[in-house]
């Protein structure tokens, strides 16, 4: 994985997450979540961007953070998988960064053990720490028969 | 012929893009001769050719094709490599075979014309010869198709020559040469009016295509759900014009992803052959309805399941001829492949008629296999052992072939079907087996209804679908009813499991009350049916089907979704799965298990003998034969009377008589005059004879135990059985000896005047 590069960030929880722009994302809010009984609990549900089925992954539950006591997670950060779409609903969204290969560094062995298996690594800003998300492991990694 | 001659045109307009192709790939070979893929391409085009050929008859073309195509293989192969000689040969080959084409093209049939040279040629090349004697150009090679025609002429003259007599020869002459220019003529003029060739679009284009059409009927249905709330004439009509138009284009379009059946058939016929000459069996494909129309996509799901029913028919089911002989069926097996429409449908039939699927054999193999017990296996249904066969893993062949056997085939073929929202059906006698495919036209559009389940969508393919209604809950009305743990409503007198999706769903925790309203819709799947409770019925809509992406492949209720008129997503149901889920099926065979069990335990207690006799005005009247002590005629003259009653001298003892009519109610009493004899039933009540009296004893016939009570209560009768689709009556002895005031602790014949039975007994009264 590139190590430099863009990334698109955003919150969940006090985590600061970013994933490669070049996956291919784009932010939307306020989509009407159609929820899907029986499914995996990491899945939201489905909406419709364009005429296209976008499967919604709610982040807390895929990092096993507590619901969000705030309520709405209104945000989503869409990218592709292997031919399709998919949203991260997240807290909130953050700023396209820029990052060099001199910040980063690899996964801290102090992370959440759930969390730590999607994230590829850290960049140390100068503010805060970015954890760089596998999002193809955000997909695989999904328990997908679970009742 | 029609459809002869369009396969004809398919085949000339594929034999042009071969050639096209060959030349290319010749030209490219004298470059790079070593070029393994460019020879295994050319000797793929030779064998295409050949093999079609083969199929209209063209002697000509199949033969030099063939003798190209060995030679090739040889080249393929390594063990030559192209020189220029070959080279030569080959280009030789091409031309000739182009030359044939174009005969055909002008004449629809394969022009004459002698290749034993080039052949020759050939065939010394690929024995390993080395210098060969070149050979003139084929006449026929020339292409301008006046000349072909001529020369043509004095060659089929020439034959005729042979054969005829020198008589005929001269009209024979005229007529060829007559012949000759017509042709000539014909040809010129047809070859002025060109085929409109086709246009090869690429499947990707089509599949975009379909896409946008797709999100089209999306945009139309968001656009109609506007329309509805405006009132806007001019707005509404420019709506309705896109809703048509969106129809026709949306028809159009799926037009353009069927295909002819034929395409996936036209490998079978050699499939079976094979099959049939290593099984050592002589089989005949039939292929009726090629021509039916199915989806791309849908065509190649069918493929591989056909090609496993196809594999078991030949392999399986149909006898080796001398078996077959033995069963007098004609030596040459037949299967059977035929393709229909039916209720929007696809319909492919295969039927064989070889010995069918041996019902004990997977009975046994299944008690073998510990997938059920000997006894239970005993009592299931054929339908049911053959449900067997659609287990991985299962096959009753003892070997293992390398065409079937393996037991990965019936399994397959189901799940394969069910896949692409078809249905397998097989029924199976001595004579053959038939699976019968159900399977829809096309998956990307499909009806559906859409229901509510607390404030989301849902739809259901409409092909699950029988029927929706609604249940009000009523007094005296049986509702919802628990049958083994499944509860069932009553629908015109069947049972229909309920599934409350909300339950299912798990979206509600517990099952709702059942004395309320209820919102049904029958479905039926996996060869059950049963009622769906949801909250609501809301409409019926054309869907476009999208796939639920790869995070719900462990979540099999949902087969897709679709976008809602609103730009919502809804999910669309899996129905079978939703059977399997809800456990109903399992449910359903444990219960059938259950009544099973008792059906055999009530083998010799469940059925009861019992005399059937009439009465007057009321017959098939019964009565257990364990009260029956005698049967016996007795002349009316007799019978005398004591008291009320009649009675009668029946060995030392005195009998009381009864009429029975007088006490069951629906007979009709009849007075009895001296000369007659009546049949008597006679019964022991408390050690003393009881005769009734009835107008005709039939015979002991076995009826069930279970008795349909009557209501309101008959006098007389204590209930109803059924036998052989009639309905019998049993009589109420006990009642009967009751109101004839031999009560169960009264003595026979001595009670009756204290129950002043004036009424008991008018037959012996002549006053009539």
């Amino acid at each position: 994985m590139n190590r430099s590069g863009s990334y698109a960030t955003f919150y969940v929880g006090n985590f600061f997450f970013g994933i490669p722009i070049a996956i291919g994302v784009e932010v939307t809010k306020g989509q009407e979540v159609t929820p899907v009984p029986l499914g995996p609990k990491e899945v939201a549900g489905f909406f419709n961007l364009r005429g296209q089925i976008v499967t919604a992954i709610n982040m807390r539950t895929r990092l096993n953070l507590p619901d969000d006591p705030n309520g709405a997670d209104a945000l989503s950060i869409f990218f592709q998988d292997q031919d399709h779409l998919f949203a991260l609903l997240v807290d909130q969204v953050g700023d396209f960064t820029e990052v060099t290969e001199q910040t980063f560094e690899e996964t801290p062995s102090n992370l959440d053990p759930n969390a730590r298996e999607l994230i590829v690594g850290v960049h140390k800003l100068a503010d805060k720490l970015l954890l760089v998300l596998d999002t193809h492991k955000i997909v695989s990694g999904i328990d997908l028969v679970q009742n | 012929m029609d459809n002869n001659d369009q396969i004809l045109d398919e085949f000339l307009l594929e034999a042009g893009e071969i050639f096209d192709q060959l030349d290319l790939d010749f030209v490219q070979l004298e470059q790079t001769p070593q070029d393994k893929k460019l020879i295994g391409n050319i000797f793929r085009a030779m064998h295409t050719l050949k093999g079609s050929s083969g199929f209209f008859a063209f002697h000509r073309l199949e033969k030099v094709a063939h003798a190209g195509e060995s030679l090739l293989s040889k080249l393929r192969d390594g063990i030559f490599t192209l020189n220029e000689e070959m080279t030569d040969v080959l280009l030789e080959t091409s031309d000739r075979l182009r030359a044939i084409i174009n005969g055909v093209q002008k004449h629809r049939r394969e022009p004459e014309g002698d290749d034993s040279a080039l052949i020759q040629n050939l065939k010394f090349l690929t024995d390993g010869g080395v210098g060969i004697t070149k050979i003139a150009p084929a006449p026929s090679s020339v292409p301008d198709p006046k000349l072909e025609a001529v020369i043509e002429g004095p060659q089929v003259f020439a034959e005729k020559v042979l054969e005829s007599s020198p008589a005929d020869l001269e009209q024979d002459l005229l007529e060829v040469v007559k012949e000759a220019s017509i042709d000539a003529a014909v040809n010129e003029a047809e070859s002025s009016k060109e085929l409109a060739a086709p246009v090869k679009v690429s499947v990707e284009l089509l599949d975009k295509l379909m896409n946008l059409v797709s999100e089209m009927v999306l945009a139309r249905n968001r656009l109609l759900s506007f329309a509805r709330t405006s009132g806007d004439l001019a707005f509404n009509n420019t709506v309705r014009r896109i809703d048509t138009v969106t129809l026709e284009l949306q028809e159009r379009m799926m037009k353009t992803r069927m295909q002819p059946i034929s395409q996936v058939w036209s490998k079978f016929p050699r499939l079976v052959r094979d099959i049939a000459q290593d099984c050592g069996k002589k089989v005949e494909l039939i292929q009726i309805g090629a021509e039916t129309e199915l989806d791309r996509t849908l065509l190649e799901g069918i493929r591989d399941p056909l090609v496993h029913i196809i594999r078991n028919s030949v392999d399986h089911g149909i006898e080796l001829p001398s078996e077959r002989l033995a069963k007098a069926k004609p030596e040459l097996g037949t299967v059977k492949l035929r393709a229909f429409h039916e209720n929007g449908m696809v319909v492919i039939e295969i039927a064989d008629d070889g010995a069918g699927i041996n019902i004990p054999l997977v009975r046994q193999k299944a008690i073998q296999l510990g997938l059920v017990t000997a006894e239970r296996a005993a009592k299931l249904t054929e339908r049911e052992i053959i449900d067997f066969i659609y287990l991985p893993g299962f096959s009753t062949k003892a070997e293992i072939t390398n065409l079937s056997g393996r037991g990965v085939g019936m399994d397959v073929v189901r799940t394969n079907i069910q896949e692409i929202g078809g249905t397998v059906d097989i029924a199976t006698s001595a004579q053959g087996t038939r699976l019968r495919l159900s399977i829809p036209l096309t998956l990307a559009i499909m009806p559906a209804v859409f229901v509510r389940c607390k404030q989301y969508s849902y739809a259901i393919p409409q092909v699950n679908v029988i029927e929706m209604l609604r249940y009000e809950p009523r007094e005296g009305v049986p509702g919802v009813e628990d049958f083994y743990g499944v509860p069932v409503f009553r629908l015109r007198d069947k049972l229909i499991p309920l599934v409350f999706l909300n339950y299912e769903l798990k979206v509600d925790p517990v099952l709702p009350p059942v004395d309320q309203t209820l919102n049904i819709v029958i479905v039926q799947a996996a060869g059950i049916r049963f009622g769906l409770v949801v909250d609501e019925v809301l409409y019926m809509q054309e869907v476009v089907v999208k796939s639920v992406g790869p995070l719900l492949k462990g979540t099999p209720v949902y087969s897709g979704s679709t976008i809602l008129g609103d730009g919502r997503v809804a999910l669309i149901f899996d129905i079978n799965a939703i059977a399997v889920r809800s456990g109903i099926i399992a449910k359903l065979a444990d219960n059938q298990f259950e009544q099973d069990i008792s059906a055999a335990l009530g083998a010799n207690t469940d059925s009861q003998q019992m005399l059937m006799f009439d009465l007057l005005g009321l017959e098939r009247m019964v009565i257990p034969l364990e009260t029956v002590d005698r049967l016996e005629m007795i002349a009316a003259s007799r019978i005398d009377r004591r008291g009320n009653e009649a009675v009668v001298l029946y060995g030392k003892k005195i009998m009381r008589l009864i009429s029975l009519a007088h006490y069951v109610e629906g007979a009709t009493q009849k007075s009895l005059y001296g000369d007659e004899t009546v049949p008597v039933i006679v019964h022991y009540h408390h050690g003393q004879p009881v005769g009734f009296i009835v107008k005709k004893v039939h015979n002991i016939v076995n009826v069930p135990t279970q008795v349909v009570m009557v209501s309101p209560p008959q006098r007389g009768i204590m209930g109803s059985v059924i036998v052989n689709d009639s309905v019998m009556s049993i009589l109420n002895t006990q009642e009967v000896l009751n109101l004839s005031g031999l009560g169960p602790h009264q003595e026979a014949g001595l009670a009756g005047d204290r129950y002043a039975d004036s009424d008991v007994i008018t037959m012996d009264r002549e006053d009539k």
